[in-house]
């Protein structure tokens, strides 16, 4: 029988930007502009490279990473995302998201710009714009004959992949005679009495015209028609997958598990007060709308998220065709978009550790009977509904029950597990029992989880020093605990000694520089470490790193490395 | 000359709390006062359009 908690597992942060300029007067800089001063004081703190990928980002000696993530560049739009290093196990992906954490931190409010640069760890702003965490499980995509309908569909998607790569090589082109007939365009205004700086911004966007970086390649409006171009283009692929990934990706992990992840905001949960002024129990469950999806393609926000594989597909295969290879490899990535960004070490060890034995005990056979929820969105979204955590879910054998109910069905399950597992290991141990304390004190006494659970302590927040009758302050409330200084107010109230640590600071300060052992992260993290700053030319991403360029570079691939000794 | 890597033992023993340096009703106090100041500028300063999504 596998190891308990052997799978690899990471988890990817958005951490929303708030910005308050020195001066009145002071022009505010650019999205991209600050996550560039970012990066600058990032390099003072640790060793990191350029990531060899299509977003713009870095990647550091701990083998984790950090994005400008945004779709409108152009448009102002965008956030910080971290990304932990491949990690095993709840207490080893906790702190690294701490140290992450505290990293991305420190940097935001020691770099070089003009005013206070903060940032949110969140997964909603006060107008209802939603990001935030995913959480990525190594996982079996499918057995025996899943497994072979699994590579035939990828081998029969092969001219659709080879489709979506001529069109977009063809938008490319697009853009390029755009540009010429924009320059002969501008060359003929330029000699009539006009704004020729507007014209330039309108035509060219603000790069080409400051001659710099700027976050701004391209004008909003071109911007908007080039993204609908190549969705459109990339819309045949998109379909394909979907039908093949719902019909064999982690087919039996999505339906053992769904009922399970549903009611998980008990545990995970940030708690969030919505726009009537009500509390809820999550800040992204409610914006869930479909169980299995691509996460943003056609303003899908899924459960299950599938967008990783339509990355690769389409893009990475574009610059490395041995991506598209790696698609056939019966462990990949298991990607959710339920959770929230935790700012409670306890919720955040829960959530991934209770995951993670659920992720062991179906592939162990353990889950076979678990129950499944009649119109899972929709409970979901009830459930969020209901701090007394008193509404009930409909099953499809027609019995009824309660988020802690479910939860128990699936803690009971993983307790038998760990149990008559040859090997059972202390952090499994650790996991359960943690476990079921924070489901006897959700029935019997949810104050005690006060310092514990994320929803539980922000409601406490709320009720004593929030005004109930006024939202903005209340939303103040809810955002602020999440900010990631001394005046946000997780930290005040975690001054009070009242919040429960899970992870030293001597450990944090150690995952800040360095990378988890036994994982692909380890052999990144080193490279790193040895030819940052050096002459020699390096660039990495998860799946390999690249020393030197053109013909003499030398690729590592990763894969191979990283297995547990 | 790079540093020799340490691997880090896995963390499985739940930390001992820090011990309290403020009192919660003064901590509850200074997050009431600090959350009627200006609500409404510290949320529009953390608005965070993804762009596009």
């Amino acid at each position: 029988m596998k190891e308990i908690f052997d799978r690899l597992v990471g988890l990817e942060t958005e951490y929303a930007i708030r910005f308050q300029s020195a001066s009145f007067s002071a022009i505010r800089p650019s999205r991209f502009l600050l996550y560039r001063q970012l990066v600058q004081a990032l390099r003072l703190r640790v060793p990191l490279v350029r990531a060899g990928h299509f977003k713009e980002g870095v990647f550091t000696a701990t083998g984790g990473a950090f994005w400008f993530e945004t779709e409108r560049i152009a448009s102002d739009g965008g956030l910080i995302e971290g990304a932990t290093p491949e990690c095993r196990g709840p207490g080893q992906v906790l702190l690294y998201q701490r140290a992450q954490d505290r990293l991305v931190a420190e940097a935001a409010s020691e770099a070089d710009v003009p005013g206070d640069f903060l940032l949110i760890k969140n997964c909603r702003d006060s107008r209802d714009n939603v990001y935030g965490a995913q959480e990525n499980y190594q996982a079996t995509v499918a057995k025996a004959a899943g497994l072979l309908m699994w590579r035939l569909g990828l081998a029969l998607l092969l001219p659709l992949v080879v489709l979506t790569w001529l069109s977009l090589v063809v938008v490319i082109i697009g853009m390029l005679i755009y540009l010429l007939l924009a320059g002969t365009a501008y060359l003929m205004l330029r000699l009539l009495p006009l704004r020729h700086e507007s014209i330039a911004l309108a035509l060219f966007g603000r790069d080409l015209v400051e001659g710099r970086e700027t976050g701004a390649p391209l004008p909003g409006w071109l911007e908007g028609v080039v993204i609908w171009a190549a969705r459109l283009a990339g819309a045949p692929l998109a379909l394909g997958l979907l039908i093949l990934a719902r019909l064999f990706a982690f087919r039996r992990i999505r339906r053992q598990a769904l009922a399970f992840l549903v009611t998980r905001s008990v545990l995970g949960g940030a708690g969030m007060v919505d726009r009537t002024g009500r509390f809820q129990l999550a800040d992204k469950a409610p914006a869930i709308n479909c169980v299995v999806g691509f996460g943003g393609y056609l303003w899908d926000r899924p459960i299950f998220n599938f967008g990783h594989f339509f990355k690769t597909l389409s893009l990475e295969s574009l610059h490395a065709p041995t991506d598209y290879a790696t698609m056939f490899d019966s462990q990949q990535r298991l990607q959710i978009g339920l959770g929230d960004s935790n700012m409670c070490e306890a919720a955040e060890f829960l959530r991934v550790g209770t995951t993670l034995l659920v992720l062991d005990a179906i592939e162990a056979g353990y889950l076979a009977d678990a129950p499944r929820i009649r119109g899972p969105i929709r409970s979901l979204h009830r459930i969020c509904r209901d701090p007394q955590l008193q509404q009930r879910v409909t099953l499809v054998d027609g019995r009824r029950g309660t988020a802690i109910e479910v939860q128990r069905f699936y803690l009971d399950a993983c307790s038998r597990f760990v149990a008559e597992h040859p090997r059972p290991t202390d952090e499994a141990a650790v996991v359960l029992q943690r476990w079921r304390d924070a489901l006897d004190a959700l029935e019997h006494d949810p104050e005690q989880l006060v310092g514990t659970l994320d929803w539980v302590t922000k409601r406490f927040l709320l009720q004593r020093a929030g005004r109930p009758t006024d939202w903005a302050v209340q939303k103040k409330i809810d955002i602020r605990y999440h900010e990631l200084s001394d005046e946000g107010y997780f930290s005040v109230l975690a001054s009070t000694g009242a919040v429960e640590r899970l992870v030293e600071p001597s450990d944090i300060e150690r995952a800040m520089r360095t990378p988890p052992p036994d994982t692909p992260a380890t052999t990144r993290g080193r490279f790193i470490r040895e030819f940052a700053g050096a002459d020699v030319a390096l660039s990495a991403n998860w799946k390999r790193v690249v020393i030197g360029k053109g013909r003499t570079a030398k690729i590592v691939r990763l894969a191979r490395f990283g297995r547990r000794a | 000359m790079a540093d020799k890597l340490v691997l880090i033992p896995e963390q499985s023993i739940p930390a001992p709390r820090r011990p309290q340096t403020v009192p919660m009703e003064e901590a509850i106090q200074q997050i009431r006062e600090d959350s009627r100041q200006d609500p409404e500028a510290y949320l529009e300063e953390s608005v965070t359009p993804h762009g596009g999504e």
